[in-house]
Parts: C-alpha cells; structure tokens; sequence
C-alpha cells in the first residue's frame, strides 16, 4: 500500500488539513535554526565592560612584577607583588566567620564601602567609583579573587594599563573592588566602573572576603545608589541576575 | 613649739596644693592623629599641643615602619590644621595637610625642600596668583602621583571647575568636569 494515500486517507478521515511540504523547506528551517543558535554563542557577550580592552581576554591572575603601569598619559611603576605570606599577618578585620554572614555594601553616592559580619559594621572606607563609566547597582556575589591582575582599557587621553592592580576581587563580569596604586583621591569617582580602594583597605578586605566554594556563593556585595547603615541599600535599576 | 609645728602644717599644706596646681597648669593634653599612606608603608603624624594663649602648637611627622619619625613643618597658630585621608601622594614621595578653611601645604616627606627657594608649596596661594574667576576651596587628593585635584567655587557660590596642580612644577591646568 501507498504510504502516502493512506496518510491522506487519515487525514481526511480525522479532518485534518496539512500541507504538503516539500523536503528543501525541512533543511531550510533546520540550517536556519542552527545558524541562529550558533549566533548566539559567537555574538560579542552584552554584559558591560569595566575595562574594555582586559575583559575581552581571560579575566585570570597576572603578576608582572618590574612592569610600568600607564594612567592618564603619565607611567608609574607597578608595585611589586610577593606572594610569600606576611609573617606575623592576621585577619584585620576581626575572627573568621561563616561566609554567609559577610556583606559588603558600596554607597556610590557617599564614595563609601562598609563591611559587615551579620547585622555588625566591622570596617568602613572611602572608595572611588566609577567616573567615566558607571558602577553598575545590584546584589552580587564575589565570584573570583586574584592577588592581582592587569587592567586595561580607555583611549585617547583616558587610555590606560595599568599591571599588577592589586587585590581584586570580581564580582560582576569584571567589576570588581580592587587596590588602586595610581590614585590617591579616594571619596571621589575616579574608575571606569570598578570599585578603587586604597592598597591597605584592599588587603583588608581580600583577606576577609571568600570566593565562592562548593557550598557557599562567594562574599555577598550589594552595590547601592544610597545606603543607611545598617541594610538599607537603595537602588534605582539594579542589574537582575 | 605648737606656734611653729601650726605654721609648718599649713605650710606644707599650701606648697602640696600650689604644687599641684603648677602640675596641672604645664601639663596640656596633647593630642595626635595619623594617616597612613596607601600602601600603608608610612604614616603623617599630626600632634596639636595647645598653648596658654589659646592658640597650638601644630607639629607634623613622617613615620616609617620602623617609628623612624621625621618632623617636616611645625606651626603655632590659632587656626586647625587636619590630616586629609588621601594625604599621600600615590608614590608615597609627597603629602599635603590641609587647614580647616581649606589651605593646602604639600612637603616632601622627608621634610627636604620642595623646590630650590621653598620648604613647602602653598596651593591656594599660588592657585590665586593666577587670578581665575573660579574661587580656591579646596585639595581632594591626587590624581597622579604628581597631580592634586584642586576644587573651586564660583562667585555666586555654586561648584566651579576642578584644577590639577601640578607637584612640584606649581602648573595648573584646568579640567573638563568637577570632583
């Protein structure tokens, strides 16, 4: 029997109308739909960079002692990392705890960082945020910490390359809070979306924060528009994860 | 006898409280604060010693890690000097005090002079003697570890533009924006 007649004589028995299609209208729609699908994957990536030149590379660990940083037409040396651990070095800010109790909020308005351990302030500075580019607001989790890296990107007068910044710690794509060796004008936005600190307060806080692990997301940060001590964090359009 | 041993008593009484008071009066209260620089490998001190006239004796200090102090500038005055958070220049080679009022004065820190002819620059000064419309208010910190931020007000007391100043040429180039 025809495999065919017998599929339209179901058809017409059942009240079914389909049209008859011819086999190129099947590649057609499977070549398109793999197309689109491989788009996707290839796209540029739309989530917004800090440092538009050093987040479309592998955002890793980099120590390049004996390099000279460039900022805003002028060279600096970068400082030197040593990885040896301090002798005599402590936790600063206070005994360990559980890492879900640790939260770090910035008040882009104040230029301030406060870190708490549960419903405690346990330290506060000054910080500059972003300035030509914006620190995005949102809840966020640490999701990479990197004794330190190179940071890149800007042109023209604002072109900078800045090696060995030191204690980064991500928590969005490649905003992060981070030491800044080539500024010292903290309470003022100064970056290009990443969240400065002096090298002493950097260290401070990745010797406190936590990375992510097996059963715990990395260090809460809540980046506000306002804060007022001790959780209220405003934030006008936070990035939604 | 008892006329003697009375005077002596009283005697002794008052030097013991006029003793004391000369104790009180030459021991003011000293006070200090610090800033340490970003990297935290030294520190400005600041000691304010206050004087029977009502006015203090101000005296800055660089510290290394090892409490090596060395003085830089030291002043008696009736106005309050502070140590600003962002003191140090980012390469640790300078730092600025500032007065309440907003005057700003940078030192080397090793208290060695600035230029040739000066101990120390005072910016506010030298941001006048370029006649600007913009009115001097005050230094937020460093750009570079040659560049403070100078900010300024206009004349009917909104913000005027920010200014770099330039360590230790004395340049001053106005920026695109405020801090």
């Amino acid at each position: 029997m025809n495999k065919s007649r017998v599929t339209s004589r179901s058809i017409k028995k059942y009240g079914l109308k389909v049209p008859s299609l011819s086999p190129f209208f099947w590649i057609g729609s499977i070549s398109l739909i793999a197309f689109l699908i491989t788009l996707i994957y290839i796209l540029p990536n739309n989530t917004p960079c800090a440092n538009s030149k050093s987040c479309t590379s592998d955002l890793t660990e980099k120590i390049e002692n004996g390099s000279i940083a460039m900022y805003q037409g002028h060279t600096l040396p970068a400082p030197t990392i040593d990885l040896l651990p301090k002798p005599n070095a402590y936790n600063v800010l206070g005994e360990t705890t559980s890492p879900e109790l640790k939260h770090i909020y910035v008040d882009l308005s104040a230029q301030k960082l406060y870190a708490y351990e549960n419903d405690k302030n346990i330290f506060e500075t000054l910080v500059s945020t972003g300035r030509w580019g914006k620190t995005p607001t949102g809840n966020f989790h640490i999701w990479a910490k990197f004794r330190a890296t190179r940071m890149s990107g800007g042109s023209g007068d604002d072109a900078y390359d800045l090696p060995n910044v030191p204690y980064v710690m991500y928590f969005y794509h490649d905003f992060g809070l981070h030491g800044a060796y080539w500024h010292n004008n903290f309470g003022h936005t100064m970056s290009h979306g990443c969240v400065n600190l002096r090298q002493i307060d950097a260290e401070y806080l990745f010797n406190w924060t936590d990375g992510p692990s097996n059963t715990n997301k990395g260090t809460s940060v809540s980046v506000c528009d306002t804060f007022t001590q001790p959780n209220i964090c405003k934030q006008d359009n936070p990035i939604q994860l | 006898m008892g006329v003697i041993l009375t005077y002596l008593i009283f005697n002794k009484d008052y030097s013991s409280t006029q003793s004391k008071s000369v104790v009180e009066a030459s021991t003011p209260s000293i006070e200090s604060s610090s800033q340490p620089s970003p990297d935290g490998l030294w520190k400005v001190l600041m000691t304010t010693t206050p004087l029977a006239s009502g006015s203090a004796q101000y005296i800055f200090s660089t510290v290394d890690k090892s409490n090596i102090q060395q003085e830089i500038y030291s002043h008696i005055t009736n106005e309050k000097y502070m140590i600003p958070f962002n003191a140090w220049s980012p390469d640790d080679k300078y730092v600025f005090i500032q007065k309440d009022t907003g005057e700003a004065y940078v030192f080397t820190r090793s208290g060695d002079p600035i230029t040739s002819l000066e101990s120390f620059l005072d910016v506010k000064a030298i941001f006048n003697q370029t006649e600007r419309k913009d009115i001097y208010d005050h230094v937020t910190g460093w750009a570079s570890p040659s560049l403070l931020i100078i900010n300024t007000m206009t004349d009917n007391g909104e913000k005027g533009s920010s200014y770099w100043f330039e360590v230790p040429s004395k340049a001053i180039i106005q920026l695109w924006g405020d801090f």
